[in-house]
């Protein structure tokens, strides 16, 4: 048979677009398991590192990851109340899927939303490292729009529940070259020992906008202004701002401050 | 300034497809070496570019992402692995129409732009457009802005391209550096050049 | 072309990046450091085995009005495939590439050599070809990349090789290399240099004389 017929090509077409699916489909229904057992090591590392519980950027092996995590409690957090709740597992819940549903889904005063995002999930897990009993850090999912992307990451606080031990990017898709500062280590350093709130108790944490001099007391809560990446320097402190006022974790830090970490 | 004219001038200046990301190299080196015919490729590239990209944005929104067939009684299912084939599919399909189209109603056009308008269907610069419209989760209207404000990025480097090329005819070059080379040192001045403008907030 | 000509000639003397004009916006996009750069190269080499050949096997078979959308569907399965076992296995490095592992279907290189190679040879040439291209970019790559990395941190893989200012050296790194036009530069001195040295590759595009229109003073 000619190989140019309307009857061969149509043949042809089918077979190798069944053949392909078919290849595709088996290799991404054998690699997911894998892609999502390497997803939640990846997630457990990164809380291990921002609680500094791990060296940033040390390659820890899946069993060290797993042995270190068992230190951290995960708590899942009513955001409203600043209650630990046990509504879902801590370590299953997918807070931005919640957030997308349409059914659980909170929505965010407009007046709050300074990290510009669309809905809320109503509860957010939380990672309690303690010390002989003691509440020594906590470590709170944190994300906002930048300049193009969701900045994704990890904000540690010490256990003054004021003070910043660690903040971390780990996902964005900021402009390379110039907004992709959130993920280098240099960078995620400067936030050690910042205060998050300032003394009438708002949240204060964030980028300075413009270059502040040496004894300025803003340096306090506030990291080098970024030049030419304005955008993503503003996400960066609207999240902040965000998460650590009252739509955010606001309430958790109060009650903690208040009533200790008991329940 | 709206949030779509924001898009659309990000995309031409600050985030130009060409000169901040380097898409479409290939075309855009071997196709530059006269301004009519870069003119001829830049328009060809706006108007794809402003066409697939909203059309990509439907199929991922209402098919791809996860969730998106809940309405077929499969809320589940994630489809987004399947992403690259059909934004190419679409393209490849929207250029074979474009060029049957043209060599109807505009025949003189279709002879000028030749065989750069099949040429698109490889550029990467055309499906990057749209990979980027999803990794930014942008809505319909922002799609089209977006495309059109990249087609329209790559079409002013280009063209920019081509007119210096023509001018560097008469430049004292040395013989190993003449042609490709001394395009490539070119393309990283541009790209420099607008890398000035990336502090631009729109 | 005898089976060891396939392989090497794309290396210098018909290079797909600084001869045949392709393959070029991931060579530059991925070259900050090395790392990205070689398993950028890794998969581009085994998306262009598994194309060739694949499209080879067919060739007989293949519909001329369909030919060009059937090799872009192999391609892509190749591709899509690649990019999964990345996520699966380098999650960090697939993170870096993110876009431009997609890309690798538009890689004009891959498209290139299907249509103009394994359309017309056998399999085992046609994967000798594939080979050899992935080589000749992988070559570019690694040594734009090496450059890079080196003169813009003083590193290679992450490991430190010149000690930078930060941390009490002498190399004040050069943030040039840092931004994507270092990438066009580094390519243009490797054009040069295989130019140099490979007469029959130069181009003249240099007039020699004004042409009489334009007058002094224009």
């Amino acid at each position: 048979m000619s190989r140019n017929t309307i009857t061969h090509t149509t043949v042809f077409t089918l077979s190798i677009a069944i053949a392909c699916s078919l290849m595709v489909s088996a290799a991404v229904a054998w690699l997911r398991p894998v892609q999502e057992r390497y997803a939640s090591i990846d997630r457990d590392r990164r809380v291990l590192m921002a609680a500094g519980l791990i060296e940033a950027g040390a390659d820890a092996s899946a069993r060290e990851v797993a042995e270190r995590f068992e230190a951290i409690e995960v708590r899942l957090v009513d955001l409203d109340t600043g209650r630990y709740t046990d509504a879902a597992d801590p370590r299953e819940y997918d807070y931005l899927a919640a957030a997308d549903s349409e059914t659980e889904s909170v929505e965010i005063p407009r007046a709050e939303n300074t990290a510009r995002l669309g809905r809320r999930a109503p509860y957010m897990p939380v990672y309690v490292y303690r010390d002989e009993g003691d509440l020594e850090r906590i470590v709170l999912p944190v994300y906002g729009r930048g300049m193009w992307s969701t900045l994704k990451g990890y904000l540690a606080l010490e256990s003054d529940l004021e003070t910043v031990a660690a903040l971390s990017f780990y996902e964005h898709g900021e402009t390379p070259g110039i907004g992709d500062f959130v993920e280098q280590k240099d960078w995620q350093a400067r936030w050690r020992g910042k205060q998050a709130y300032d003394e009438q108790g708002r949240p204060a944490l964030g980028i300075a906008r413009e270059p502040l001099p040496a004894d300025d007391p803003a340096r306090r809560y506030k990291t080098d202004a970024m030049s030419g990446a304005t955008k993503t320097a503003r996400g960066v402190t609207g999240l902040l701002q965000y998460w650590l006022g009252d739509d955010g974790y606001g309430p958790l830090i109060e009650r903690l401050r208040e009533e200790g970490d008991a329940s | 300034m709206g949030e779509l004219t924001g898009i659309f001038l990000s995309a031409v200046f600050v985030d130009n497809l060409a000169l901040a990301f380097l898409l479409g190299m290939c075309t855009f080196l071997a196709v530059s070496k006269r301004v009519s015919t870069a003119v001829g490729l830049g328009i060809a590239v706006v108007v794809v570019q402003t066409i697939t990209v909203p059309i990509n944005h439907l199929i991922f929104d209402n098919v791809l992402r996860p969730g998106a067939l809940a309405w077929l009684g499969l809320p589940d299912t994630d489809l987004t692995h399947l992403r690259l084939i059909s934004f190419i599919g679409v393209i490849a399909a929207l250029i074979q129409i474009l060029e049957m189209t043209l060599d109807r109603f505009m025949p003189a056009l279709h002879q000028a732009l030749g065989i750069f308008l099949p040429l698109l269907t490889v550029n990467c610069a055309v499906l990057g457009a749209s990979l980027f419209m999803v990794e930014r989760e942008y809505g319909l209207a922002q799609s089209t802005a977006y495309g059109a404000g990249a087609g329209v990025g790559w079409a002013v480097a280009i063209i920019l391209f081509a007119a210096i090329r023509e001018r560097l005819h008469y430049s004292d070059i040395p013989e190993g550096l003449q042609g490709l080379g001394l395009a490539f040192v070119v393309t990283g001045l541009l790209s420099l050049g607008f890398a000035g403008l990336s502090g631009l907030a729109f | 072309m005898s089976d060891g000509r396939t392989l090497v000639d794309p290396i210098v003397d018909n290079n797909p990046i600084t001869m045949q004009i392709l393959g070029i916006c991931s060579a530059l996009a991925v070259t900050r450091t090395l790392f990205p750069a070689l398993v950028m190269s890794a998969a581009v080499i085994a998306v262009l085995a598994f194309s060739n050949v694949a499209v080879s096997l067919l060739r007989r078979q293949m519909p001329h009005a369909v030919r060009i959308i059937i090799e872009v569907t192999i391609i892509a399965s190749g591709v899509i495939v690649v990019d999964e076992f990345l996520r699966a296995y380098l999650p960090d490095v697939s993170r870096i590439l993110s876009v431009f592992v997609g890309l690798i279907i538009t890689n004009c290189i891959i498209l290139g050599r299907t249509e103009t190679f394994a359309m017309g040879h056998g399999p085992w040439q046609s994967l000798l070809d594939g080979i050899g291209n992935g080589l000749g970019y992988s070559v570019v790559l690694i040594a734009v990349a090496s450059a890079r990395e080196l003169l813009g941190a003083g590193t290679l893989l992450g490991y430190p090789l010149i000690t930078v200012s930060e941390d009490g050296g002498w190399y004040l790194p050069n943030e040039l290399m840092l931004l994507p036009p270092s990438a066009f530069f580094l390519i243009a001195v490797i054009v040069w240099w295989i130019r140099v040295v490979r007469p029959a590759q130069r181009e003249h595009t240099v007039m020699s004389a004004p042409p009489s229109k334009f007058q002094e003073g224009d």
